[in-house]
Formats: C-alpha cells, structure tokens, sequence
C-alpha cells in the first residue's frame, strides 16, 4: 500500500487527497454536494470514494431522504480520519 | 501513480487545504437553525411557566431538535463534525451548557419554589440568545481551525 514512509498511494494520490480532505472538514458529505465542490463529474467522484472505501478509508451511508428515493452520504471512517491526520 | 515532484507535491497539498476549509465552510449550519434550536429548548423551559412540561419538552427537546438536524442536512447537503471536545471549541461549549444548565435551575427553581410566575420563561429567552450566539461561533472556529489546516486546532 505504501512505498514510502507514511506515504500512502490510496489517500495520498492527489484527487482522492483532496476528496479525503474535503470529508476531513466535515462529519459527512452528500454525494453531489461533493462531486460539486471538488468541480468533478459523479462518475469521477465515484470511482475515486470506490478506492478509498475499498481500502476502508471511506464508507458510503445510503439514506431514504423522502418518496423521491434515497441519498447518498460520504464520511471518513476511524481509520480515514486517522491516516489523514497523521 | 507516479510519484510527484516537489511542486506537484506542494500544489497537491495547497488544493487539499482549499478542500478541507470548504468542506468546513459548506458544512457550517443555514441561518434558521440555531435560531430554532434555541427556540425550542426555549420553549421546554417556557412549558415551566406554562404547566405544560411534557409536551414542552417533548416538542423543545426532541421533535425540533431532529427536525432541525434533518432539515438541515437536506438545505446544506453536508453534516458539520460533532467534536465538542476539541481543543478549538471545548471552551465556548463547556460556558454554554453551564449557561444553559444555570438559566434552567434558577428558572425552574424561581418559578416553582419563590412563586415568581414567569421566571422560566425568562431562563427560556436566554436559552435562545445563548444558543443562537454559541452556535454561531461554534461555526465560526470549526470554518477557521479547518482554514488553518492544524489538525490540532482544526476539527479533525
């Protein structure tokens, strides 16, 4: 995962560093709030939270928001939060 | 990915501050909020003077409060950190929750032992004005620690 030390090639890349960074400022963040703060498409948005939460830096909460369906949330996990502090 | 240079380092850091202080700032709570937070820990007080504790309470300090939080989340589409005991922050929440405990034994205590009709009600108002004052510079210091980028004074 590292190659250097405490340099990790998952969060420290620099479009998900900024993805980590926006979530580290916050405690959760709606999908297309994000997207459009970090001026990225969804489907770029996507790709970069499905490596973070695939690394278990990340995690996506899906919540019903009213008859029109659900929305989706980011947030940091411990281990995000942590390894992005650091 | 390759590894960068310096000037690609730098630039990834400088964009990554730029993202944490929105993220800060887009989290921070519409106008309303406070406004109706405080309004309805205003009202479980003033329920006191009223005789309607129950249904004071469970409206002030239930109902409003969730509906709020959720209302909120919907309008700003991003949830600020609930990290009272920060550094940056500890000061202004530990002043507000003895304000607010004060002003409700005194109140309640007015009210209820001394006979003074309407003390409560009072003790209610200034829930409000402290919620709303406190509140908002709660923001204030969450928006400017993450400015800053020190993860020991910032809200990480």
């Amino acid at each position: 995962m590292s190659g250097e030390p405490g340099f990790d090639r998952v969060i420290h890349e620099p479009a998900r560093l900024r993805l980590t960074s926006l979530l580290a400022g916050v405690d959760r963040m709606a999908f297309p709030q994000a997207a459009s703060a970090l001026g990225v498409t969804k489907s770029v948005l996507s790709k970069h939270a499905r490596v973070l939460q695939e690394s278990g830096y990340l995690e996506v909460v899906k919540e019903r928001q009213d008859a029109r369906g659900t929305r989706a949330w980011l947030a940091l996990t411990d281990e995000g939060r942590r390894l992005y502090v650091s | 990915m390759s590894s960068l240079d310096g000037t690609e380092a730098e630039q990834a850091l400088s964009h990554a501050a730029q993202a944490r202080a929105l993220g800060a700032r887009s989290a921070a709570r519409p106008g309303w909020y406070y406004l109706v937070l405080g309004a309805g820990m205003g009202w479980a007080l003033a329920s006191v003077s009223l005789d309607r504790v129950a249904i004071g309470v469970a409206i002030g300090l239930v109902i409003v409060p969730l509906a709020a939080e959720l209302l909120a989340r919907q309008q700003t589409g991003a949830a600020p950190l609930q990290r009272y005991g920060d550094r940056s922050v500890r000061g202004l929440v530990v002043g507000y929750v003895a304000l607010v405990v004060a002003s409700a034994v005194v109140g309640v205590v007015l009210e209820r032992a001394a006979g003074l009709t309407g003390a409560a009600a009072v003790s209610g108002v200034l829930v409000l004005v402290a919620t709303v004052v406190t509140g908002r510079r709660l923001d204030a210091r969450r928006a400017s620690g993450a400015m800053s980028g020190d993860p020991a004074t910032g809200p990480a």
